[in-house]
């Protein structure tokens, strides 16, 4: 397939689906917001040539490599304050559906807290919607190892929001 | 359950993540530094344009390339492009006393709220500068799942596009074109340039109806 420009008029298009996957990656809202900002800062900065006609498969492997450098950053960087246990920023954004921003907050939380095999297969498949074989072709493995990690995460993923329900309804009960 | 079919609450836990959406002040960040970076990459290709000319007439060509708009200002599918842009800040309301018309409006042309009858409605706006034009582009919705961007050029006309087909309605001449996809009509009102873009699906008589709509808002 001859390359061809990306096309940045058009990366708005994905912009929703990238958010998802970084929140996903980092399990923090904010920590996704600047994480999309800076994988397409990062895509705008020179023209792109792509040799696949996938350009959301792209973007993601951006995405990716994006958060882990900035994770080896964050890791070598020395820290200087911690928020309090439990502390829950306000979210002034879903404030008419509080109980789904918390659901959703709880399931990205589950997907970022996954082995990152795991954690990589679920985003790609489920959260940004590539194909099993796009998805191996962006990790690196085989689509059969794609099919088994998705199981384990998807499981895993169900597993940690059951333990989550069960927990609040046993504090519901302690009140 | 088989070997690899996701648990039953699966899912409902998915659905939950999937209605996230990027936040308003996300693209608008993004969106800006498109725009800068955009800019920087244009005046950067202007400089090397004239990097060959020598002394003054280079120094003279690349302030006057910079000081006003090049080839007369943007086209009318640079303009239909903003139409197919992401939604920047929600939609602005119906007027009050005109419920006709939106409270959005461009050198006087307002925005048309198109309502019930016409089944496309308001859902979102944005504002951008083409070559130093000002453009205000609303986004129409339809019942259907459709969407449309309205667009409308501060200034002067600009220059109607080539291979057009011209249809008149109730006075108004819409000039249609078919560009990547997308059905366009442009037209003008008050010697402002009005742009809808819209999905090839709609026909050209929908478009024409909902221009001359506009045109007498």
């Amino acid at each position: 397939m001859p390359a061809r420009r990306l096309d940045p008029e058009h990366l708005g298009d994905h912009i929703d689906r990238l958010y998802r996957a970084a929140w996903g990656l980092c399990g923090s809202r904010e920590e996704a917001e600047d994480l999309v900002q800076d994988t397409f800062a990062r895509v705008l900065a020179r023209p792109r040539l792509l040799r696949s006609g996938d350009d959301l498969g792209y973007l993601l492997q951006v995405l990716r490599n994006t958060f882990i450098s900035s994770r080896r950053t964050a890791a070598r960087r020395p820290r200087t304050s911690a928020m309090p246990e439990g502390f829950e920023p306000a979210d002034v954004r879903s404030t008419t559906q509080p109980d789904a921003a918390l659901e959703a907050r709880d399931v990205y939380a589950a997907i970022a807290a996954l082995a990152p095999d795991f954690r990589d297969a679920l985003v790609a498949v489920d959260l940004v919607g590539l194909s099993y074989g796009e998805a191996g072709k962006l990790l690196g493995v085989k689509e059969a190892t794609i099919t088994s990690r998705l199981h384990r995460a998807r499981t895993q993923v169900s597993a940690a929001m059951r333990a989550e329900l069960g927990q609040d309804q046993s504090r519901e009960g302690v009140i | 359950m088989t070997m690899h079919e996701p648990p039953p609450d699966y899912e409902r836990l998915l659905a939950v993540a999937e209605r996230e959406r990027a936040p308003l002040t996300l693209r608008e960040r993004v969106e800006a530094d498109r725009s800068r970076l955009a800019t920087r990459a244009a005046i950067s290709r202007r400089l090397r344009l004239s990097g060959v000319l020598a002394g003054a007439a280079a120094v003279v060509g690349v302030v006057v390339g910079l000081a006003v708009p090049g080839d007369g200002g943007p086209t009318v599918l640079e303009a239909a492009g903003l139409g197919v842009k992401p939604a920047l800040a929600a939609a602005p309301p119906v007027h009050k006393s005109r419920p006709d018309t939106l409270e959005a409006s461009v050198g006087g042309v307002d925005f048309p709220a198109w309502g019930t009858d016409e089944r496309w409605t308001a859902s979102g706006r944005r504002s951008d500068e083409l070559d130093g034009r000002k453009t205000e582009t609303v986004f129409y919705d339809s019942s259907r799942g459709s969407r449309l961007g309205y667009t409308i050029v501060d200034g002067d006309p600009l220059p109607w596009p080539e291979n057009a087909k011209t249809v008149t309605r109730r006075g108004v001449a819409v000039h249609l074109l078919r560009h990547d996809g997308r059905l366009i009509a442009v037209w003008r009102v008050h010697d402002r340039t009005c742009v809808i873009s819209a999905p090839a699906t709609v026909s050209e008589s929908r478009l024409v109806r909902l221009a001359s709509i506009a045109t007498y808002t």
